[in-house]
């Protein structure tokens, strides 16, 4: 067992027991249902929506080096500057350069799952540089010392209550249990870190081909200021990002506000085209995008899961996730969370690793059902399944259970058989009083669910014996 | 010796040697909007700009001409008094708010970076590009004189628009500005659908969060 898979294990089995948190989440998950039922309302057809956006979104991905060419001629000549970063190391680098380069001690961050992805902060951190993230959520998970817990959603797991000791502690906020007061509290502390910050670093939705502009789109206005105020903006994009053409936007801003929040737009959709132009009130002296693959070329090299690449990160799946509404966000230990982090952390990283990932899915296909652009997500989650077996990543038992199992399932008597015995001895351990003891076979199914004793009679056997209807 | 985008260019290459299956057939040509229901004509917009502008948390007020207008900007005004505010300097806006705020009026220049200049003003006056009548929102470019920050860090924003600035879906914002400045040297657009919000602390919906707590258009014509 990996690392990643025990602690999985201990956090997924500490969560799903723990009541407040559940709670805590049915809340957040019961009114996000009822937002997105609302904003789909909107759509003269949800379902044509989707498959225009997948097809969108084929074009770019299948295309993609094309498209990348075409963004970057035209943002440079702008006066912006594009760097390519294979793997998260390089991608902190180029920051890091940038860093010494405008001799910046100060950053202000907007939410960037891709940041998040390459560890920026640490890196950032690091080299004594100080980071702010201004989005609310990531401030608060920030304060707490935690990582993002859901990427649209980061503070999804805390309370009121909680967040409101976190700034009486860490801001000598007054306690409170008013939710305006906490985020006029947040306004302003940052204010002035948006001021004095020499560079700005958010990620991007979108980055636009034909026009070669980004969009980052969000509802706070700290985007904004991040892109706007300091005399640097870096963003940091994952190369899948591309869209051919700027009236794409009119679906995809619609369909990612719809599936993110249940909004019909959210509050600001900002385009940035490179550093401010002459002529121009204000805004960045320098503008850098910096284009990360760590991993997507392996995504991309994967045809039957290519499309994975199409995700726009609105975190529908998750929301979606029975698992995900047991478990929580922190107990995948990943950056994605959720079906389509199951689908996509093995395979931008090391399947071996995160195997386990697949396996935490009922393969219910609520995931891709509600996927915007139409990703079969339980699909790719079963052939990660499929190639982890396939690696022999599994453990020397399982797969002989497997095989045992697969024996007796291939013949009809086998599993009648089978089925005998086992109603025949599924009393035994009660009996013998060893019930959830090491040597009750079901101890480790019944500890936390029941299991109910098979019928007397099979239905097959029923249904040989008795008359049957005409 | 190669880099790290002539690698990366090599793999998207190699990898798109072959093709992934069309998911879905490709639609003849792009539906006009993905919501329903697209106004039509003048009043339609009008009405539905307001319904929708009102519904995000928008202060929507209608004048019918400049006279009336300049009565009611007066009345923002006045409602803070000893506040300072700042406008886009706009040939449109110097003639319409004339004489109306006195001392505390500034006009924002492109001399100097003026955003963070603009950390003690209370009301940024801007105009528009365009307003989307299906979704309430505010299309706004550099190209207004607006810049990037009196749009978003003044607690209060103003939009001076007129009603011929109005058309029905977002796809038809985009391509107007698509056409209207290519080439041109902008570096910033966005697109304001209400006041600035978050909903990070148990789902409450709270206005302001980091950008403006109120946002008024005053729509002229």
């Amino acid at each position: 067992m990996t690392p990643q898979e025990a602690l999985f294990h201990h956090q997924a089995t500490e969560k799903a027991g723990d009541l407040v948190h559940r709670l805590k989440l049915q809340k957040a998950l019961t009114t996000y249902a009822t937002a997105v039922e609302r904003a789909k309302q909107r759509f003269v057809d949800w379902e044509q929506a989707r498959q225009h956006a997948a097809r969108i979104k084929w074009d770019a991905i299948n295309h993609l080096d094309q498209y990348l060419e075409q963004f970057e001629a035209l943002f440079t000549a702008r006066g912006g500057v594009v760097h390519w970063a294979e793997t998260a190391e390089q991608a902190c680098q180029i920051v890091l350069d940038l860093v010494r380069q405008y001799e910046v001690r100060k950053v202000v961050k907007s939410k960037s799952m891709t940041t998040e992805e390459i560890g920026l902060n640490e890196a950032l951190e690091g080299a004594g540089v100080e980071v702010r993230e201004t989005d609310l959520g990531e401030f608060i998970v920030q304060l707490a010392g935690e990582k993002p817990y859901h990427i649209v959603t980061p503070a999804m797991h805390k309370s009121v209550a909680e967040i409101s000791h976190l700034f009486h502690q860490k801001l000598s906020v007054p306690e409170t249990e008013n939710a305006e007061a906490l985020t006029r509290a947040a306004r302003e502390k940052l204010r002035e870190d948006y001021l004095t910050a020499e560079m700005g670093i958010t990620g991007a939705n979108f980055a636009v081909a034909d026009v070669g502009l980004i969009s980052v789109i969000e509802n706070e206005g700290n985007a904004r200021l991040t892109l706007s105020l300091p005399p640097v903006h870096v963003a940091v994009v994952g190369l899948e990002k591309v869209i051919p053409r700027l009236e794409d936007l009119a679906l995809f801003w619609p369909l990612l506000a719809a599936s993110g929040t249940g909004q019909h737009l959210t509050c600001y959709d900002s385009l940035i085209a490179g550093p401010r132009q002459p002529g121009e009130l204000d805004g960045p002296e320098a503008c850098h995008v910096i284009f990360l693959d760590n991993g997507r070329t392996q995504l991309l090299a994967n045809l039957e899961q290519r499309e994975a690449l199409h995700c726009i990160r609105c975190g529908a799946c998750i929301n979606a996730c029975p698992v995900f509404a047991n478990i929580g966000g922190h107990a995948y230990g990943t950056t994605y969370q959720g079906p389509i982090g199951s689908v996509i952390t093995p395979r931008l990283g090391s399947l071996a690793r995160w195997k386990h990932l697949p396996y935490a899915s009922s393969l219910c296909g609520a995931c891709s059902e509600v996927c915007p652009v139409h990703i079969e997500i339980h699909r790719h989650l079963l052939e990660n399944r499929r190639d982890a077996v396939g690696a022999k990543y599994t453990r020397p038992w399982e797969r002989w259970s497997f095989k045992l199992w697969a024996w007796v399932m291939r013949r009809r008597w086998r599993m009648d058989m089978v089925a005998r015995m086992f109603r025949a001895l599924q009393r035994a351990p009660a009996r013998l009083g060893l019930e959830g003891t090491r040597l009750d076979p079901l101890a480790s199914w019944t500890r936390t669910r029941d299991f109910p004793p098979l019928a007397r009679e099979s239905f097959r056997h029923y249904w040989e014996t008795h008359e049957q209807p005409s | 010796m190669s880099n790290p985008r002539e690698r990366i260019f090599k793999r998207i290459q190699k990898a798109l040697e072959i093709t992934a299956p069309v998911p879905f057939p490709a639609f003849a040509e792009p539906p006009p909007s993905c919501y329903r229901d697209i106004p039509q004509s003048p009043e339609e917009l009008l009405e539905r700009f307001a319904e929708e502008f009102k519904a995000v948390g928008g202060v929507f007020h209608h004048a019918r001409r400049m006279a009336e207008a300049r009565a009611l900007l007066q009345q923002l005004f006045s409602e803070a008094p000893g506040r300072s505010i700042a406008a886009a300097d706009t040939t449109g806006l110097r003639e319409l708010l004339a004489g109306l705020a006195g001392e505390s009026l500034t006009w924002v220049s492109s001399r100097q970076n003026a955003g963070p200049a603009l950390k003690f003003v209370d009301i940024g006056v801007t105009e528009a590009d365009a307003l989307v009548a299906q979704t309430g929102s505010i299309f706004l470019s550099t190209a207004t004189g607006a810049g990037r920050c009196l749009s978003v860090l003044p607690p209060h924003h103003i939009v001076v628009a007129s009603a011929d600035q109005l058309v029905p879906t977002l796809g038809d914002a985009l391509r107007l500005i698509r056409e209207r400045y290519d080439g041109q040297p902008l570096s910033y657009f966005t697109l304001i659908t209400g006041p600035s919000r978050t909903s990070d602390i148990e789902k409450v919906l709270v206005l302001g969060a980091h950008g403006p707590r109120r946002l008024s258009l005053v729509l002229v014509g």
